[in-house]
């Protein structure tokens, strides 16, 4: 180190020898500086600088980086956004973003960012292939989309067409209006496992991952890593829950700083969580340490959850988990007796959809939540307290008929899958392969928007499958990869230069809205998604179904219904509208019986498991694989939509290999040595970072990196996609996995790993 | 008024808040040349490991060798020594990179777009109209505080005396004599890069004065500044010998 900072300071010395030979460089100030007095302070000749403009106005906005949806205070100057604060009246900021919100700014003046409609003119797609843009008006960007999506109506159906994006009124109500099933976002790749298992043992499904962690004495966490996530409000909570001497058992493969801050690792063997909490919920109940008063009153079906799990004794769990018998007594005991104590959730943790098991995984976690009597009550597992009875977009503008499906049955098989059928989310990994085989059928068009190439299980192999389509349309900030496979692209405007508002939902306690409001005039020409589908609509002869379609209305009319106004929200002081009523915890869900189901009906009806029985993961080291295959997410990026934001990737350039320093020593690896990762489904190289903290027989990648589309100058081939490595499924074996989640068993594979 | 930083490692999650926020604020540095930074530490063996992570950035030292090393003294106490701010003056800067060498803790960089050493200023700007840093103010966790040193110090020690409570022996308020910056510690001060508390130019001028071989070489050959150097260079090897002998 020291040689190298010499050689900076001899390096730097010479370039200033260099400049001080230039006429227009100043001669430097060695006029007789007071070297010969040190004693003399040179104080007073130094004026502070000040990088501070002047605020000219403030505007209320919410983060659009994640769901979470932290409320935001930017102070403006002269027209230009200079600052971002976290919002102290919102119960989700607190005052406070994290390192993606502040960053936020560099989004919005990113000049990387779409501009203007464009047509691709060279017909060839894919990685490294210019699409040769042609700039449009917004008039023949509707046009081409209608044309190509009436065409293929005519000629394949409507269920040839697929929207691939969250839902979205406007979005849906086109959908609907052409009478296609295939509606695809993300969620299998998230959180659909915990929504199969809150469906059916909660009766509701909706955002499984409040918490109240600042509260809690006693936190088990089964691969729950939001702290080193960074998210806002679980970090901060968590960090004030250790501070106050909460116990943090942390229950994961890897270290992170969740296990490290908070107190004691347990490196579970990747994917077999659920046998040390089958082997926890028996000494339990057996040793009868539950919270018998919340048990007896809020649940049904403990004696049947009892029989079932005689035989997972804590040797047996000990076996396939690889921690000790004692230890998981221990966590049975210490968690049981400490109160308040919780099982957090998040999305893809060890219950999310990360392995084929994950789904009774996230079964034993709502369990081990009621055992400890914590759900939905202090220091636990809560319930969002969201705003109710706002009317819905059909019921403010009522639509014409639309017509009948097409037909229910989906290209991704979605439909197959009855207890998330109704929610539509549809699925990432099987799409791929249901489209390149043709079977059932294919997708002749599509549109999308927000998901980005790189967030499919193997992303080559789903360009493969986009290649297939005749026409896509893609509406996005910038020009992601996605937008690189577009035959025509819509820009919209980034968050901040758009309004409306948004329920608070992560850290709801009680139900509050928060204000979008533009912190700043339009930069390009871009448009909102209700205005594009409203467009498309329009030209593809859809017109009635938006007619008196108004977004100012929808939003009063919604927030009439809670007794305020567009007008009244607009004009508030701190731009939130709160109902502060007291926290009560639930007495009652909507299941048949009113309880909680640790027996569930619902699951059995539907042809699953009613109990949450040992199953093994799916994928198992071989001699051809012998590494489990691990994937997170770096604080400092969200997913693979950061990563051309210049502060960012400052934060966090790239990513790695993390492999333990005695597995990479048996295999001659160095740190920084590039490294060919390699699953079934695909290869990726990258550097090689050596770590203490992950077992022996993993390999951790973060997720994010890998951009091929050179129009993101920043983010440009920086790291490396580790979901190509991620296998896809087919229809029949995602059917066969037998997940009522449906899940994408995003870590459930085996790499190998060797020097490049 | 004494005004100090308090970084609470054992609060800090390491996610880079303090970092972009920071550069945000101060973005005229070109790009990768930041202010402050995350560093990680891992200590022990698999399977009793600890991770930490810390905010990097300039300690605010007292005896700060990056000011004794200055050749054109851009290097000052903004409210005297023990007043817990150490700037760099931008226009007298010549980005030498003395500083970087000199420094202990390998704070200062050269943003060689603009030859001018880089380092965090604790927003003295701000700090002497009464307001926070912008670190402090964006951490989401309440790892950073600012404010006056006493008050600092006090809250620092009880929470040191809390985690020692807790069985946490290790827990230790780095700094209380030497830096305008604390750290909260939850180790020995070697596993977080730091240096021995109760430093002197002496006990850290070793760097200070290889530094200074190599930049007195770099400006002979350019001949320009030599005498700078050269008089700097022999005062401080003077205060070495009598600290030594003293």
């Amino acid at each position: 180190m020291l040689a190298s900072s010499a050689a900076v300071a001899a390096g730097a010395a010479s370039n200033f020898l260099l400049q001080g030979c230039q006429p227009d460089v100043e001669e430097p100030a060695v006029d007789e500086p007071d070297v010969d007095d040190p004693s003399e302070e040179p104080t007073e000749e130094f004026e502070l600088v000040s990088v501070e403009p002047s605020i000219t106005d403030t505007k209320f906005n919410f983060c659009g980086i994640c769901s979470a949806n932290c409320a935001m205070i930017v102070d403006i100057a002269d027209d230009k956004a200079w600052r971002i604060r976290g919002n102290p009246d919102d119960q989700v900021a607190e005052g406070y973003l994290c390192v993606k919100g502040y960053s936020a700014l560099k989004d919005l003046y990113d000049p990387d960012r779409l501009k203007q409609p464009m047509k691709r003119t060279n017909p060839e797609k894919g990685p490294g292939v210019d699409p040769e843009w042609v700039k449009i008006d917004w008039e023949e960007a509707f046009e081409l989309t209608a044309e190509a999506f009436n065409k293929a109506i005519e000629e394949s159906g409507a269920e040839s067409i697929g929207f691939f994006s969250r839902g979205h009124d406007w979005m849906n109500r086109l959908r609907d209006a052409i009478g296609t099933p295939n509606h695809i976002m993300h969620h299998s790749t998230c959180f659909t496992t915990y929504t199969a298992i809150w469906r059916t043992v909660l009766g509701m499904g909706n955002r499984p991952w409040m918490l109240d962690v600042g509260n809690a004495k006693y936190i088990l966490s089964f691969g729950w890593d939001q702290p080193s996530k960074a998210k806002n409000m679980s970090a901060r909570e968590y960090v004030k829950a250790v501070s106050n001497g909460a116990k943090v058992v942390y229950v994961d493969p890897r270290l992170t700083i969740t296990g490290s801050l908070g107190g004691e690792w347990i490196p579970i063997k990747p994917g077999t969580d659920l046998a040390f909490m089958l082997a926890m919920i028996r000494i339990i109940i057996n040793e009868e340490l539950y919270d018998k008063d919340y048990v007896d009153n809020y649940t049904t079906g403990i004696d049947e959850l009892k029989e079932a799990v005689q035989d997972y004794t804590p040797e047996w769990a000990a076996e396939i988990t690889e921690v000790p018998a004692e230890k998981i007594e221990e966590v049975a005991r210490e968690f049981a007796t400490t109160k308040p104590a919780m099982v957090p959730n998040h999305k893809r943790d060890a219950g999310g959809p990360n392995y084929q098991n994950s789904w009774r995984t996230a079964f034993c976690k709502v369990i081990l939540n009621v055992l400890a009597g914590t759900f939905d009550r202090e220091g636990g597992q809560i319930h969002a307290r969201t705003p109710g009875g706002m009317p819905g977009f059909n019921d403010v503008f009522p639509s014409p008929e639309f017509p009948e499906l097409a037909t229910t049955e989906r290209v991704d098989g979605w439909e197959k899958h009855p207890i998330v059928a109704p929610t539509r989310r549809g699925d990432f990994s099987t799409f791929t392969e249901a489209q390149l085989a043709g079977e059932p059928y294919q997708l002749k068009a599509a549109l999308f928007r927000k998901h980005n190439v790189l967030a499919f299980p193997n992303a080559p192999r789903f360009v493969e499958a986009l290649k297939t389509l005749d026409f896509m349309a893609v509406v996005d900030v910038w020009p992601s990869e996605m937008v690189q496979m577009a035959d025509v692209v819509f820009p919209e405007p980034y968050y901040l230069e758009t309004s409306g508002f948004g329920a608070r939902e992560y850290h709801a306690f009680h139900p509050q809205i928060a204000l979008r409001e533009p912190v700043i005039d339009p930069l390009y020409d871009t448009r909102g998604y209700g205005g594009v589908i409203t467009g498309i609509a329009n030209a593809m002869g859809l017109g009635e179904y938006f007619e008196d379609v108004d977004g100012g209305k929808y939003n009063d009319e919604r927030l009439q219904a809670l007794g305020t106004s567009w007008d009244d929200l607009q004009n508030s002081e701190n731009g939130m509208w709160s109902d502060e009523k007291p926290f009560e915890g639930r007495e009652e869900w909507p299941t048949e019986s009113g309880k909680i189901e640790l027996y569930s009906p619902a699951l059995e009806e539907n042809g699953y498991d009613p109990l949450p029985y040992w199953e093994p993961k799916a994928a198992e080291p071989t001699d051809e694989y012998p590494l489990y295959m691990l994937i997170s997410r770096p604080p400092m990026h969200k997913m693979s939509q950061t990563q051309n934001n210049e502060l960012m990737m400052q934060a966090q350039q790239t990513n790695t290999v993390m492999i333990n320093e005695e597995t990479a020593a048996s295999l001659g690896i160095e740190d920084g040595d590039e490294v060919v990762v390699e699953s079934r489904a695909n290869q990726i190289t990258l550097k090689a970072e050596l770590v203490k903290g992950i077992r022996p027989d993993c390999v951790c990648v973060e997720h994010g990196f890998g951009h091929w589309s050179k129009e993101l100058t920043i983010a440009f081939n920086q790291g490396a996609n580790e979901g190509d490595l991620i296998p896809t499924l087919t229809v029949e074996e995602m059917v066969n996995s037998g997940c009522p989640g449906a899940g994408s068993q995003m870590n459930d594979f085996c790499v190998n790993v060797y020097k490049a | 008024m004494k005004y100090a930083m308090l970084i609470d490692q054992t609060k800090c999650i390491g996610c880079g808040a303090c970092t972009v926020e920071c550069k945000g604020k101060y973005d005229e540095a070109s790009y990768g040349v930041l202010r402050t930074e995350m560093r990680k530490f891992e200590s022990g063996s698999y399977p009793d490991v600890k991770l930490r992570y810390t905010k990097h950035a300039c300690m605010h030292c007292f005896v700060a060798a990056c000011k004794e090393v200055c050749p054109v003294d851009a290097i000052w106490h903004v409210e005297g020594e023990e007043g817990g701010m150490v700037e760099i003056d931008i226009e007298t800067c010549i980005g030498c990179g003395a500083c970087v060498g000199a420094c202990p803790f390998e704070v200062p960089v050269i943003d060689e777009e603009r030859e001018k050493a880089e380092k965090c200023s604790f927003c003295a700007f701000r700090v002497v109209e009464g307001e926070s840093t912008y670190c402090a103010e964006a951490c989401p966790v309440g790892a950073i505080s600012f404010g006056e040193r006493e008050d600092l110090i006090a809250q620092g020690e009880s929470r040191v005396d809390d985690l020692q409570a807790a069985g946490r022996d290790k827990a230790h308020l780095y700094g209380k004599d030497d830096t305008g910056v604390l750290i909260l510690i939850d180790d020995d001060y070697e596993v977080y890069d730091l240096v021995a508390e109760g430093f002197t130019l002496s006990s850290i001028g070793w760097r200070a004065l290889s530094s200074y071989g190599s930049l007195a070489v770099a400006a002979a050959i350019g001949g320009i500044g030599y005498r700078v150097v050269k008089n700097r260079l022999d005062e401080l090897s003077k205060e070495r010998e009598e600290e030594t002998q003293a």
